[in-house]
């Protein structure tokens, strides 16, 4: 619809408007807007996995939330935020390594499952090693350790930016020789395999792509919001991804931001309601049902269902 | 007993059967040829149901074949041999047969005489249906659907991969269907068996029936097919 | 020694649990190609409805068996209501669509019973060595003549040909004459009654909560993916194994760990065996 060079434009405007409006917002929009970048990095990772490699990962949370921690545990620790930084690092490495592994093991709804697992195990992990992690009560970033002492807005431009140096690397590799070749791959790996791809080493890189990615974001979560909890790499939110990457429309990494901040203040805005979350499981629902291809490629009126399987035959 | 009239159709949103018509009468062997890709699967599926119908109408006996629902074929008697997959493979031969009797309600006592006819089926009763080799399969597949005695077949391709002792077999049991009266549409590639069993010949060229011939025909076997 | 063995008739006790669960999401798998991830909220909708039943009925027996009924008639139309709309959707729709069952049908237990456990009393006393409660024992021999009743009709009646047949080649047994829906809806009601019954038997012991179904899909998840998605064979064995193995593990360490430890041993099964894991179809 809009050409590249458009889309470019409308981009840089968009940032513009993301870095300049806020100085006429209170404190606490400014905070959310934070979170929401960091919430809008986790959800093009995730797209890079569902939309372009076709790895429907169900266990994302792991590459956010391991990083988090490891971050908060040496940062607390240590007293060192070099060496905390380092943990981070270790952390992105060693989760990108298993899952990227499980990624050439499994496929489909194998795939689904084991990842799901993941994030799982990783969740009880982090309740149950109590000495580690502080079980249920959760970590907490010591200040000296975090951008507290930044004010708000800083905080905001320096999420910001990192957030639109990541995002904009995802996006020059989703459109590069490298993206189209994942793409192919989601499409039909054996006839990748059959032109000479090593597909495993794709999904194997994939996942360190999207897993740092991630994990960068978990990194600045602990920075900035300094709470740490067992919920950042539980199931609950690695399915919350997955619902974002589908609300927004996989594919088009900017689809799954939009559907991360809409559904994250759908979720503020009707928490007065009592049944809200079951609203917002209807909403879902609907979407994976009418419109599986996501929000932002729906196109009105678009009622008839689509199909997502064409047989050929003789 | 079958008629196609202005048939189209396809998988999805791919159309691949354009204004295709031909007739088939009880106690006659049609056939149906082209190259591959043409679409003579398709048709078949067409009817049966396995492809969807997108213009057109197709009778059989005098009535309107309205349903596509594949599971209803059976009970109006069509039946359907495809080319691959034909069987229940984690089935055993015994149970591959029971399934049309069961599904029509038929006692299961009708195996008797498809045993009779079919003693190698009778020995492997118990054995599982994935493991007979290519012709014993075959039979299998054309035994659970005479079981039905169905008024029209539709075969595909039956000897594809086949040893020639088990095309012999497979060609007497299709000439027996038409000496039982029934009318049967077959699919073939094997120019031999064309000829020796086909009483007409409708040929196929990318999606449309474009010819008739009486039986075969060198002349238009090279124009379809491009061999002598 | 006596702990161990205790263990081990605990494992029985588990791994039949699983088993019930298991089965029905692996049916669903196998021949529906459907992934229920809203298959623990049959398994709590069993426990809910059984509770509820109970408090109007007072009899336990008769309110788990209608419970288990209702359960598969309401966890099957589920299925089978998107079912035409999916039609041909790959693993990841159904799977998202699942999730979107589980959440809402999670919350609406919240709404309509709160977080509160529901509780009911053992409907047996007494205990048998080394099994422990009676009530156990009875619940381990009930799932077992579930399992085994489902076993002869899936291999001895007419019906159980039919779904077989269709689990085998679907387009063969259609032209056979074999209604795919019939079967479907059958399938989805039976995989939504294991589930149920499982959540019926378990009510006494863990008393009903809404997120009691997540537990078990875990596991159940485990179970299916290890012995073969669409495996029925396969999943009883491993269920059987998971439940030994978390029962003997917990005598050596805390609870969490021993359920993370069997997690990573099968997925360690998964991920090393030549095939990877991939599904039957």
């Amino acid at each position: 619809m809009v050409s590249a060079a458009g889309r470019g434009a409308i981009a840089c405007a968009a940032l513009a408007a993301a870095a300049v409006v806020p100085f006429w917002l209170p404190p606490y929009f400014v905070y959310l807007l934070t979170e929401l970048v960091i919430w809008g990095l986790v959800a093009v990772s995730l797209d890079l996995l569902i939309g372009y490699a076709g790895l429907p990962s169900f266990g994302h949370a792991v590459f956010f939330g391991v990083p988090a921690y490891a971050f908060g545990i040496a940062a607390t620790r240590s007293e060192s935020l070099a060496i905390a930084f380092a943990a981070a690092l270790v952390a992105i490495a060693a989760v990108s390594v298993l899952v990227g592994y499980l990624a050439t093991r499994t496929g489909g709804v194998g795939y689904i499952i084991v990842t799901l697992l993941c994030s799982f195990a990783f969740f009880i992990g982090a309740i149950a090693w109590t000495g580690l992690t502080g079980g249920e009560n959760g970590l907490y970033v010591p200040a000296a350790m975090s951008m507290d002492a930044l004010p708000m807005h800083a905080r905001y431009l320096i999420v910001l930016a990192i957030g639109a140096l990541v995002g904009g690397f995802a996006w020059w590799l989703s459109r590069s020789a490298y993206g189209l070749a994942l793409l192919g791959i989601k499409a039909n790996e054996r006839r990748m395999q059959a032109m000479g791809y090593d597909t495993k080493k794709y999904k194997f890189q994939v996942t360190v792509l999207a897993g740092s990615i991630a994990g960068i974001a978990g990194v600045l979560y602990a920075l900035v919001v300094r709470t740490l909890s067992a919920e950042l790499v539980g199931p609950e939110l690695s399915t919350e991804a997955v619902i974002w990457v589908l609300l927004g429309g996989a594919q088009t990494l900017i689809g799954p931001v939009l559907g991360a901040a809409l559904f994250i203040s759908l979720k503020q805005i009707l928490n007065n309601i009592p049944a809200y979350p079951m609203l917002l499981g209807l909403v879902f629902v609907a979407v994976v049902a009418w419109a599986p291809s996501g929000l932002v490629k729906l196109r009105l009126p678009q009622l008839r269902g689509v199909r997502t399987d064409e047989r050929t035959q003789d | 007993m079958l008629e196609l009239e202005n048939l189209d159709a396809g998988y999805g949103k791919v159309q691949i059967l354009r204004d295709v018509g031909l007739h088939v009468g009880a106690g006659e062997i049609v056939g149906l040829v082209g190259r591959n890709g043409v679409g003579k699967s398709t048709t078949l599926r067409a009817i049966v149901g396995l492809a969807r119908r997108m213009a057109g109408r197709i009778r059989v006996g005098a009535r309107l074949l309205e349903t596509s629902d594949p599971s209803r074929m059976a009970s109006l008697g069509i039946g359907y041999v495809a080319q691959h997959q034909e069987i229940c493979p984690d089935l055993t031969v015994e149970e591959n047969l029971l399934v049309p009797l069961f599904a029509s309600r038929r006692s299961p006592r009708c195996i008797g005489p498809i045993y009779e006819r079919f003693g190698r089926l009778r020995e492997r009763a118990r054995q599982r249906a994935g493991s007979l080799s290519g012709g014993e399969r075959k039979v299998l597949a054309f035994a659970r659907i005479m079981l039905l005695e169905p008024d029209v077949y539709l075969i595909d391709e039956p000897t594809e991969g086949l040893m020639p002792s088990a095309v012999a077999e497979i060609a007497a049991l299709v000439a027996g269907m038409r000496e039982s009266g029934a009318a049967v549409l077959l699919v073939e590639q094997d120019l031999g068996l064309i000829r020796k069993l086909c009483d007409r010949i409708y040929w196929m060229n990318v999606g449309r029936v474009e010819a008739c011939t009486d039986g075969f025909d060198a002349a238009t076997a090279d124009r379809f097919l491009g061999v002598k | 020694m006596e702990q161990i063995a205790a263990q081990l008739a605990n494992g029985l006790v588990v791994g039949t649990t699983i088993a019930l669960t298991a089965l029905g999401l692996t049916l669903v798998f196998g021949i529906l190609h459907i992934v229920n991830l809203s298959h623990g909220e049959f398994y709590m909708m069993g426990a809910y409805f059984t509770w509820a039943a109970h408090s109007v009925l007072g009899n336990f027996w008769a309110s788990a068996v209608l419970a288990a009924l209702a359960t598969g008639l309401v966890g099957g139309a589920l299925l089978l209501a998107f079912a035409g709309r999916l039609a041909g959707a790959g693993p990841l729709r159904w799977a998202l669509l699942t999730l979107g069952f589980g959440y809402v049908l999670r919350e609406l237990a919240h709404l309509l019973f709160g977080n509160d456990f529901k509780l009911v009393d053992l409907p047996l006393e007494g205990t048998v060595p080394y099994f422990g409660g009676l009530y156990r024992v009875v619940v381990m021999l009930a799932s077992i003549a579930l399992i085994a009743a489902l076993a002869l009709f899936l291999g001895k009646t007419r019906y159980g040909v039919m779904i077989r047949a269709i689990a085998s080649n679907r387009e063969a047994a259609q032209v056979a004459g074999v209604s795919a829906r019939k079967v479907y809806a059958w399938i989805a009601f039976i995989s939504a009654l294991l589930a149920g019954a499982a959540g019926a038997f378990m009510l006494p012991i863990t008393s009903a909560y809404p997120t009691m179904g997540l537990e078990i899909l875990i596991m159940a998840f485990v179970v299916v993916v290890v012995g073969g998605m669409g495996n029925i064979r396969g999943a009883l064995v491993a269920s059987l194994f998971a439940g030994l193995l978390q029962s003997v593990l917990i005598l050596v360490m805390k609870p969490s760990f021993a359920m993370i430890v069997v997690l990573c041993t099968f997925m360690l099964v998964l991920v090393l065996r030549r095939e990877g894991v991939r599904a039957a179809w």
